[in-house]
């Protein structure tokens, strides 16, 4: 099977592009041949990166949109490249691939990445791709760009989940009720003000440490 | 105080309609005698946020376009107006480039709001939100529905008075339906 990886994140340290990774390696491992494309690196302005990603989806069985939430939704970098196929989707018809979507942010409630996969699952059946459903995951400010590999407690939820969702694409069934659930628990166990509080906690040693303040 | 609008109703995928609907919006707006400031997102020079994250610190973006003049007005208004096309349920690029580079309005610490975890607003309770999006012909409901829940979630997060979202479609009457959305949201103010 062919799958192509779409890295919808503008930053350079990005914790899309750790998910990315981690999933390729599996798809990979599982036989699939995976191709991962980001704007971030090639330039999304570029009207070559935008041929290029529609020369490469008319061979792929699979599309996975991994993008982190931006002020409730995509960034503009992912939402400028399902506009672009959009746009160019007379290029693409008859071309039927199954859609995943995964998306993320430092929130730990998946209430906060719903509206990026509604947009996910809305791009698909605008395009006519079958959407297969998305994985949302929460509290992953910590890792910074690092490979998910060695990352320990704030990635055990994550590391599982994405297992599971290379097996479920390489299957092409939907992404399973129960993964979704799964993937959307907290890293970390603990009651939500006791995370505030200690987040707060350390943002502010780490104020005082700078002399600054601030809301 | 006084409005500010963040307008992509006049680029080239908005349309006639969105056209008229922004023509509405400001002459709507200007018959209330009020400061609006208006960034025609067709013209503007917004660069794409680049997700570095030290607006979180500084309360500021190191980007200098002409958002870093709009956030400011942004911080001292009391209604914000977003509007543009609606695109797979959500802004348009177009105009999700400028509500990217709206992260500054988010403090660095963390607080619970409606039993959700969220930042802490850098200018707590000032500003009503309304969001103004145009459905593209042949678009399913359900991206509407999609759009006004976003905009509840935007109200949410930066912890606005108050919001509406109103949706342009052929089979509306535009006018009404913006003049709808800025009383609801002038009842929050």
């Amino acid at each position: 099977m062919s799958v192509v990886l779409f890295v919808g994140s503008p930053r350079v340290r990005s914790n899309t592009r750790s998910i990315a990774a981690f999933l390729r390696e599996r798809l990979e491992s599982l036989g699939a041949d995976v191709v991962t494309l980001d704007p971030k690196r090639a330039g999304l302005d570029d009207e070559s990166f935008v041929s290029r990603s529609v020369d490469t989806l008319r061979g792929a069985d699979t599309i996975v949109i991994l993008a982190p939430v931006y002020f409730d939704a995509p960034p503009h970098v992912a939402l400028a490249w399902l506009r672009a196929l959009w746009s160019h989707r007379e290029a693409l018809d008859r071309h039927v691939p199954a859609l995943y979507g995964v998306t993320h942010s430092g929130y730990f409630e998946s209430i906060h990445k719903r509206p990026s996969l509604e947009t996910f699952e809305h791009f698909g059946r605008a395009m006519g791709w079958p959407w297969h459903g998305g994985l949302a995951f929460g509290g992953t400010s910590p890792i910074d760009g690092r490979p998910l590999e060695g990352m320990g407690p704030f990635t055990r939820r994550l590391r599982p989940s994405l297992d599971r969702l290379a097996r479920t694409i390489h299957e092409r069934r939907a992404v399973p009720s129960d993964l979704v659930r799964e993937a959307s628990k907290r890293p970390i166990p603990l009651p939500k003000r006791w995370i505030v509080w200690i987040m707060n906690t350390m943002i502010r040693a780490a104020r005082r440490r700078k002399g600054r303040g601030g809301p | 105080m006084g409005t500010v609008v963040l307008s992509a109703l006049r680029i080239a995928d908005a349309g006639e309609l969105a056209g008229r609907a922004s023509d509405a919006l400001h002459r709507l707006l200007e018959s209330k005698g009020e400061v609006v400031q208006v960034l025609d997102l067709e013209e503007a020079d917004v660069s794409p946020c680049l997700g570095c994250g030290r607006c979180s610190e500084a309360g500021e973006c190191v980007l200098r376009d002409d958002m870093s003049r709009m956030i400011r007005l942004i911080a001292s208004c009391d209604r914000l107006v977003l509007a543009g096309p609606i695109l797979f349920g959500t802004h348009h690029p177009t105009l999700k480039r400028a509500v990217d580079r709206l992260l500054p309005l988010a403090g660095e610490l963390f607080t619970i709001r409606r039993g959700e975890m969220h930042h802490r607003p850098r200018h707590p309770g000032r500003l009503c939100l309304l969001g103004v999006g145009k459905l593209r012909e042949g678009a399913p409901q359900a991206e509407a529905e999609s759009f006004e829940r976003l905009i509840g979630r935007h109200a949410l997060n930066i912890a606005a008075r108050g919001h509406a979202a109103v949706v342009i479609s052929e089979a509306g009457d535009v006018d009404e339906a913006i003049r709808a959305g800025l009383e609801r949201t002038e009842r929050d103010r």
